[in-house]
């Protein structure tokens, strides 16, 4: 994604009064050195960022600004070209193509990850493989909420699933499925870029949700109807902390919860109608 | 033995609004850290202050893994909650003066009492009151102390 830069020169004693009064843009972060406040802005959202409201804030604090366009690189390559395999039981074995082959694995992926997320280290992705395990995933119609690196919708294909669906809201995730599938040999996965409103599809025997509390709990409405009656979802991104706030909500939609999986401070959920 | 520490950034990020970009990306990418993971666990952790600017201070450590602490927002940036609290709106009007209750900058001042270099929470409210005026906030009611000053200066 491509950002704005903005860099505001302020007298220090100013800088945090004029931090909280950008605040109420659409900046998502800041960064304060010794003589300037920069704020970054994705460009899709730097259009609400109003020139004459940004004026209008100088009769609180004198300032001058300048704007600068970073464009979008992936900063992540660092860790991408570097990181360890990971085996998740003997299930699966996860590895970039620069890694040798697993010796001793039933499902061996290849995620080359580009600035997206999912490899199999994180606990919730972990937890995510781990329950997928049991499942019959064979000639199941699968929905991969939050695809990322397409990890999930790839490990389903391998399962047997078809056809699968997999949304995530960014791009770099959108191209990375893509990559990966064929990486893999997957051809029946589906990338969506969108949100769960762009899945005008219904009828998932199982929808894998690894996203965070604020999606899951907007989205359960939606993936209530969208799950077949003896369906089941898989989530996680959520903190063993928020359990009590999502049990809550998932009682309300009337779904049932059929297992909690814990790993570190994070929980994976087993949930059907 | 503990891990030894490579640098410290220190960000901040509004909550639940942590992205793989700048600045926390080439902060974060350049030191080999996965820039998605610290995404994911933040944005985990500050769902419950979506929107709400957050001092952040990472610590990466020369294993490439990382820490981070979140620490409570500046002064003027809970003033600024607290005067959108007041009206009931998220997106305050800026072309209005909003306001705050000696309440709200009683406990503003608690919080920030370890920053303020006051002795007394009655001399942080006045810092912070002195604050909220400059940013266009009033403070509603008589100061609650007995000679009602409500000057900035006083400490």
């Amino acid at each position: 994604m491509n950002y704005y830069k903005y860099t505001f020169a302020v007298n220090e004693e100013k800088r945090e009064i004029l931090l909280a009064l950008i605040g109420e843009f659409a900046f998502d972060t800041f960064e304060e050195t010794t003589e300037t406040i920069s704020a970054y802005v994705p460009e899709k959202s730097d259009t609400e960022i109003d020139p004459k409201a940004l004026e209008k804030l100088k009769q609180f604090v004198d300032f001058d600004y300048e704007k600068t366009f970073i464009p979008y690189q992936n900063w992540n390559d660092v860790w991408e070209s570097n990181f360890q395999p990971i085996l998740v039981d003997n299930f699966c074995g996860i590895r970039a193509d620069f890694h040798p082959n697993f010796d001793k694995v039933d499902y061996e992926l290849l995620i080359n990850p580009q600035m997206a997320f999912g490899t199999g280290h994180h606990e919730t992705t972990f937890m995510m493989i781990q329950a997928m395990q049991p499942l019959d995933f064979s000639r199941k119609k699968v929905l991969d909420y939050g695809c990322g690196t397409g990890i999930l919708a790839i490990l389903a294909g391998m399962l047997g699933a078809d056809p699968i669906d997999a949304v995530d809201i960014e791009e770099p995730s959108f191209i990375n499925t893509k990559e990966n599938a064929l990486l893999n040999g997957i051809n029946n996965v589906h990338s969506i870029l969108g949100t769960l409103d762009n899945i005008t599809d219904h009828d998932y025997d199982i929808i894998l949700a690894n996203i965070n509390r604020h999606v899951i709990l907007d989205s359960l409405p939606t993936l209530y109807q969208k799950l077949n009656p003896d369906g089941t979802i898989l989530f996680s991104g959520i903190l063993e902390t928020d359990f009590d706030l999502i049990k809550k909500a998932l009682n309300e939609e009337k779904f049932i919860l059929k297992e909690k999986n814990l790993k570190g401070n994070w929980l994976c959920l087993v949930v059907t109608k | 033995m503990a891990k030894e520490v490579d640098t410290f950034i220190k960000l901040q990020v509004k909550g639940g609004a942590a992205n793989p970009a700048p600045p926390i990306g080439p902060a974060l990418g350049a030191k080999g850290v996965n820039i998605m993971e610290f995404c994911k666990r933040f944005n985990a952790r500050t769902e419950d202050a979506r929107g709400k600017i957050l001092p952040v201070v990472i610590t990466v450590f020369k294993d490439k893994s990382f820490e981070f602490v979140i620490k409570t927002s500046p002064a003027a940036v809970q003033l600024m909650e607290a005067a959108k609290l007041k009206k009931g709106s998220s997106v305050p009007n800026r072309d209005k003066v909003g306001s705050v209750t000696w309440d709200q900058i009683r406990a503003i001042a608690e919080d920030k009492m370890a920053d303020l270099n006051a002795f007394k929470v009655e001399s942080g409210m006045k810092m912070i009151a002195g604050t909220a005026r400059s940013m266009g906030l009033t403070v509603q009611g008589d100061a609650p102390w007995a000679d009602g000053t409500t000057s900035d200066d006083v400490n």
